[in-house]
């Protein structure tokens, strides 16, 4: 069989248009191209990570619309006329997230490679639910995998979090 | 489809997006009672839709378990039956819900149930437009996924049941349901049959549980065998039907 | 608790750190490795010239392409580069190629045509020794072997009441850390090479990498931090010979980043082990003989798979004193995966083992494990495993006497409410050696400078691969030298700006960092001082080093910065080895750390499954330097030991991976896990230790699986002697003996 999986129709491309982190981003790609490799290709937004490539692992996790997904599994045409959000988008120069900052605080993260997901992943469940219980974080933390911190720097880090937020309110 | 990608597969040469189309995406409850979700709605607005939560218990808890909030938002409902071995299929074959298709010569309905036994779509490039679920006041359901991790995993053995009893504790109305893995979800007729009408004796139990295994017929894998599958599936049913006494 | 804030982690909590794998270069071409479909076969022919002439492909380069040594290895270079007449697993590479896209490398790789002839396939250790076993090494397929006798084995056995044997299997466990290998190899204008890529020990990868290029070291420079996560995983060469030969070869940057998959079939994995142990006691309870044999798979090649075995063998006895020991270990080549460096580096799988027999025999004589444990606990003054004299701690009673008191209360807080569920208790201990053991070069350095403009500089060769060696740095600098965080910068993982420190591994980071700062510290400020004396016309005892500068009556009178306008700056540098035991025994460690892990487990009767509700582990290595690092050092090991116990396998079938990548291979999410981790530091040493706080990023994984497995054993009465423990294991064990119908009857009998 003629394995054509990553060239398929690479001549082709079409074009789409979106915001980064509030920005308006309009170019063209290839029908087949994977958000995360735009992403992190392209637009060199590489607090992205990839990890896995297969949807098991979060590192990827980006906010489409508001809503967490794996940019491993989306292809970059899916992000025509949405809104996206990735880490970068989170933090101003001077002024990191109150969900960025429990981390820092807490210990959420040693080497870092799964913490950009993670926080996004955080921000997703705290926008919904201002005061998760142990279910909510655990069913809501579920998809992201972290090797490092065995989840107690990251659990504390979410509760943390979540008092940060009510502050800011 | 993305998965297939991954390892190796060729991406088809046309890909037709269906995810433009509104209809496809909204959950309401019909006059009859029964709860109509568009086919194209996401995993994740399935699970936590308030006519879901309430009225399907098991088919939310059983959304639940596919995979992880991430990929329960992009994952459609539709996607999740059309992939032959969706952990929401053994919930909703207990729930006896039916397909409706939009076909080149019109709409066609059929029961999951005949859908999931040879899954072949009713017409070539059939869409799925829409699963729905009759109510169940009456009834008790019941959905348990069991994995090689807690969550964010692939099944190895799924069950569903739904079943009425009378007022005595016989049993009116089953249905049960098997699955996992490889394992194509399927109602274990049989075992139905042997229960209908009966008293939920520890004897019955016990005929039931060999019976379960026997019927279930699940197949293993590189890491967990057939026995395994199949006696697990018939623990967590037998130790659920228990539970109802 | 006091937070120390990582120096590293504002940048990773925003994602604005670039990882190495992140980087990109101008004219920056992507390299991908051509490995061999084939577990054991000879390599009849390579053919790539249809790869050459598939458009925007630059390179592509096979054995006939090394200049220098065509081998790697960190104990012997036995690893070709690239193969030429024979492959030994699937991870080996036969040709790389340098292409202007992954696609097109991909592309290129399909068209390299390689003609195999297949052979044999050594898929386990037994099948290797067999005598009509083909050799896969010249030297036959023993990589090495390890023994350590003491006392009269037969006579102690003979006084012996009860005798346990049993044979523990462990799984061969992947570091899956989360950043897979790569970076960017980057020729430099006026000659050299730059390489951006993760590993353990920058100097080694130069060494190592100037041999296989022909050029020499100074040519090379090795960018190393930071990378996401290791565990031992990076310390062994990867990707960088071929990213290195492609640079050269185009004479442009070349960036390779394995896909999971790529990294799954490459990588080195934790020895499989099976360890059969016979241990007796006598009438008082009493270890009288140990007996022990290992047999590792070490998969094609060596890397560390030498010393591994003989750390295990050293830690045998663990903790206990034992009159009469034998042990004999051996680690077999064959075509599996190469196995190496792993967290524990072979601990993990012999504490297994040995903790498993302390509890059968307690069991088998009717004294519970606790009591069995304190009757055999070596104490303060006792001699190390091998009969060398160690740095004394009374560390192993310490944590002995923790675990016992949250033994006791984790045994008295339970309750269970469902019928189908059993909730079970157990604990078990260990002591691990850090550092590389006697007779290995072990060098360790570091230098402390006041630059011109005014910041002291505190520079090592270590590496961060997450596990906050920049937060040590940071702890112990300032508190040795007295001044604040912002006066010093740290710069590490670099070959061409820091002093050799030796390797970023076997828990040593730490121990170095605090060793190089007691010796640089005096003579470092006694120069700051002397100089500020001058320059204030005051005398040296007047003044002291406080933060933001020199200090007197309580106030800041000179900057740091003042003290070097115009002079010279101030460099001190020390070189030294890490502490071995004055006794000259081979591999034998002095410094050692000891946890005392207790784990609470609840078993699923229907399904078999296990969850582990509670785990906490008193450790006890000196002084904390840093809280958080600390506790996250411990938590993370925990939970990497309790996927090893659990799920964790990287299955081979004739010498093929099953498991590819993070949906078939399991590590634990969060949901398999404590949700409240505990941990108890006891950081008490003898008042006359000179050696300061030990590295924790090993021990915390050492215990953890013989803790729950005597849990398991506690909850329902499996004695487990292999991992994972499968739940068609317990759900068998449980249907034997009756443990589930039980529970149904007493159920419906309730109703
Ligand atoms: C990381 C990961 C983990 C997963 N874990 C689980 C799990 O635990 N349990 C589980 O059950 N599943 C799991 N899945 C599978 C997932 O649920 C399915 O991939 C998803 O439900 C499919 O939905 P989709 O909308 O993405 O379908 P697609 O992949 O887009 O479609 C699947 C197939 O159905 C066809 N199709 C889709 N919708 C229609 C329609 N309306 N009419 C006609 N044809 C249609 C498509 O053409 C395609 O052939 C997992 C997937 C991933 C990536
Ligand atoms: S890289 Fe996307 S989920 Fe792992
Ligand atoms: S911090 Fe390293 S993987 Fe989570």
């Amino acid at each position: 069989m003629e394995v054509n999986h990553q060239t398929a129709g690479r001549n082709e491309t079409m074009s789409v248009s979106f915001l980064l982190n509030g920005e308006h981003i309009q170019l063209n790609v290839s029908p087949v191209a994977r958000a995360v490799d735009l992403i992190r290709g392209e637009l060199d937004q590489t607090g992205t990570k990839i990890s896995c490539g297969i949807g098991r692992c979060g590192a990827c996790s980006i906010l489409v619309n508001e809503k967490l997904m794996v940019s491993c599994l989306l292809l970059a045409y899916q992000l025509d006329g949405t809104s996206v959000t990735t880490i970068e988008g989170l933090s101003s120069q001077d002024e990191i997230h109150p969900i960025q900052k429990a981390f820092l605080e807490e210990g959420g993260f040693q080497c870092g490679y799964c913490t950009p997901g993670m926080v996004l992943a955080t921000k997703y469940l705290l926008d919904s639910n201002a005061e998760p219980d142990q279910h909510a974080i655990q069913e809501a933390l579920s998809g992201n995998l972290c090797r490092c911190t065995g989840y107690g720097g990251i659990i504390r880090s979410v509760r943390c979090a979540t008092s940060n937020q009510e502050g800011v309110r | 489809m993305q998965m297939q990608r991954e390892q190796g597969v060729a991406f088809p040469p046309h890909l037709i997006s269906l995810e433009q189309i509104r209809e496809l995406t909204d959950i309401e409850e019909t006059v009859d009672g029964s709860v109509r979700i568009g086919a194209l709605t996401d995993l994740e607005t399935c699970r936590t839709h308030p006519l879901v939560k309430e009225g399907c218990p098991a088919l939310s808890e059983a959304i639940g378990t596919i995979a992880s909030p991430a990929v329960r938002n992009k994952g459609t409902i539709g996607g999740n039956i059309l992939y032959g071995v969706g952990d929401a299929v053994p919930a909703l074959l207990a729930m006896n819900a039916r397909l409706s298709w939009f076909c080149k010569n019109g709409i066609r309905s059929e029961w999951l149930l005949d859908y999931m036994s040879d899954q072949e779509l009713p017409a070539e490039g059939a869409i799925l437009t829409d699963i729905s679920i009759p109510s169940l006041v009456e009834g008790h359901c019941f959905f348990r996924k069991v994995g090689r991790r807690e969550t964010f995993i692939p099944s190895v053995v799924t069950v569903a049941m739904y079943v009425e009893l009378t007022a005595q504790l016989s049993i009116q109305s089953i249905r049960l349901v098997a699955g996992g893995g490889v394992n194509t979800p399927r109602r274990l007729i049989e075992c139905e049959k042997m229960l209908m009408g009966k008293q939920l004796t520890d004897e019955l139990l016990r005929v039931l549980s060999s019976k379960l295994k026997e019927e279930s017929a699940l197949i293993g894998d590189a890491f967990t065998s057939a026995d395994y599958r199949r006696t697990v599936a018939a623990n967590l049913l037998v130790s659920e039907l228990q539970s109802l006494r | 608790m006091k937070k120390n804030i990582r120096p590293d982690g504002k940048e990773k909590v925003t994602g604005r750190l670039k990882y190495l794998t992140d980087l990109a270069f101008p004219n920056m071409l992507y390299g991908k490795i051509l490995r061999s479909p084939y577990p054991h076969a000879r390599i009849l022919s390579i053919s790539t010239d249809k790869a050459k002439q598939l458009p925007g492909v630059q390179a592509v380069i096979t054995h006939k392409d090394v200049p220098g040594l065509n081998g790697f290895g960190i104990v012997r270079p036995d690893q070709p580069v690239l193969c030429k007449d024979i492959v030994r697993y699937v991870g080996d590479a036969v040709a790389a190629v340098a292409a202007d896209s992954i696609e097109i490398a991909s592309r290129a790789l399909e068209l390299i045509d390689v003609q195999y002839e297949p052979l044999p396939v050594l898929d386990s250790p037994e099948k290797a020794l067999e005598a009509s076993a083909p050799l896969l090494h010249p030297d036959g397929n023993v990589l090495h072997r390890a023994s350590f006798q003491k006392g009269d084995i037969e006579a102690e056995f003979s006084k012996c009441t009860t005798v346990v044997e049993e044979t523990y299997h462990v799984p061969r466990q992947l570091h899956a850390y989360m950043e897979t290998e790569g970076g960017v190899i980057v020729p430099e204008k006026g000659g050299g090479l730059t390489v951006y890529v993760g590993t353990q020990h920058g100097f080694k990868d130069r060494f190592q990498l100037s041999r296989i290029l022909g050029v020499s070291e100074a040519d090379i420079r090795i960018v190393s931090s930071p990378m996401g996560g290791s565990f031992g995983g990076k310390d062994e060469l990867n990707i960088q010979p071929y990213g290195a030969l492609l640079a050269i070869a185009t004479g442009k940057p070349v960036k390779i980043h394995q896909t999971r998959q790529e990294s799954m079939r490459s990588s080195i994995k934790r020895h499989p082990m099976m360890i059969t142990m016979k241990t007796g006691v006598d009438r008082a309870g009493k270890l009288r003989a140990h007996q022990t044999t290992i047999v590792a798979d070490t998969g094609a090649y060596a890397t560390l798979g030498p010393a591994i075995l003989d750390f295990a063998v050293e830690h045998t006895c663990g903790p206990y004193l034992i009159p009469a020991v034998k042990t004999n270990g051996v680690s077999i080549f064959t075509n599996n995966g190469v196995s190496g460096e792993f967290r524990g580096f072979g601990g993990n799988q012999i504490t297994f083992a040995l903790e498993g027999q302390i509890d059968r025999l307690a069991a088998a004589i009717g004294i519970d494990g606790i009591d069995m444990r304190r009757r055999n606990i070596r104490n303060e003054h006792d001699l190390g495993p091998l009969g060398q004299r160690i740095a004394e701690t009374n560390g192993a009673s310490d944590v002995l006497q923790s675990a016992a008191a949250v033994y006791a209360e984790k045994k008295r807080l339970l309750s269970n409410q469902d019928p189908w569920k059993r909730i079970g208790t157990g604990m078990a201990i260990t002591m691990h050696g850090g550092g590389l053991g006697f007779g290995r070069l072990d060098p360790a350095g570091g230098r402390l400078s006041l630059k011109e403009d005014g910041e002291i500089e505190i520079s090592f060769g270590f590496e961060e691969a997450g596990q906050g060696i920049l937060g040590v740095i940071e702890a112990i600098t300032t508190e040795q030298l007295g001044c604040a965080k912002e006066d010093i910068s740290i710069v590490i993982g670099d070959t061409s700006l820091v002093p050799s420190s030796g390797s970023t591994t076997a828990s040593r980071g730490t121990s170095m960092v605090w060793h190089s700062l007691q010796r640089l510290k005096k003579p470092f400020l006694q120069k700051l001082l002397a100089r500020a004396a001058g320059i204030m016309g005051m005398k040296e005892e007047q003044l002291s080093i406080g933060p933001g500068g020199i200090w007197q009556n309580g106030e800041c009178r000179l900057s740091f910065r003042e003290l070097v306008s115009e002079q010279e700056p101030i460099i001190i540098s020390t070189q030294f080895d890490f502490p071995v035991s004055p006794d000259p025994i081979d591999s034998a460690h002095f410094l050692y750390t000891y946890s005392g892990v207790v784990a609470q487990v609840e078993v699923d009767l229907l399904t078999g499954r296990i969850n582990v509700g509670e785990l906490h582990q008193s450790i006890s290595a000196g002084p904390v330097v840093n809280e958080m690092g600390y506790l996250g050092q411990i938590e993370g090991g925990g939970v990497m030991a309790i996927g090893y116990t659990l799920m964790e396998d990287v299955i081979m079938a004739d010498g093929h991976y099953v498991t590819e990548n993070l949906d078939s291979y399991l590590i634990p999410g969060i949901k398999d896990v404590p949700f409240d981790l505990q941990m108890k530091a006891i950081e008490s040493l003898p008042e006359e230790d000179h050696h300061g706080p030990r590295g924790v990023g090993e021990i915390g994984t050492v215990a953890v699986a013989p803790a729950i497995a005597n849990a398991i054993w506690d909850a329902i009465g499996l004695r487990v002697s292999q991992l994972p423990v499968k739940p068609e294991a317990v759900l068998k064990s449980t249907k034997e003996r009756g443990v589930l119908h039980g529970s149904q009857s007493s159920n419906s009998g309730a109703k």
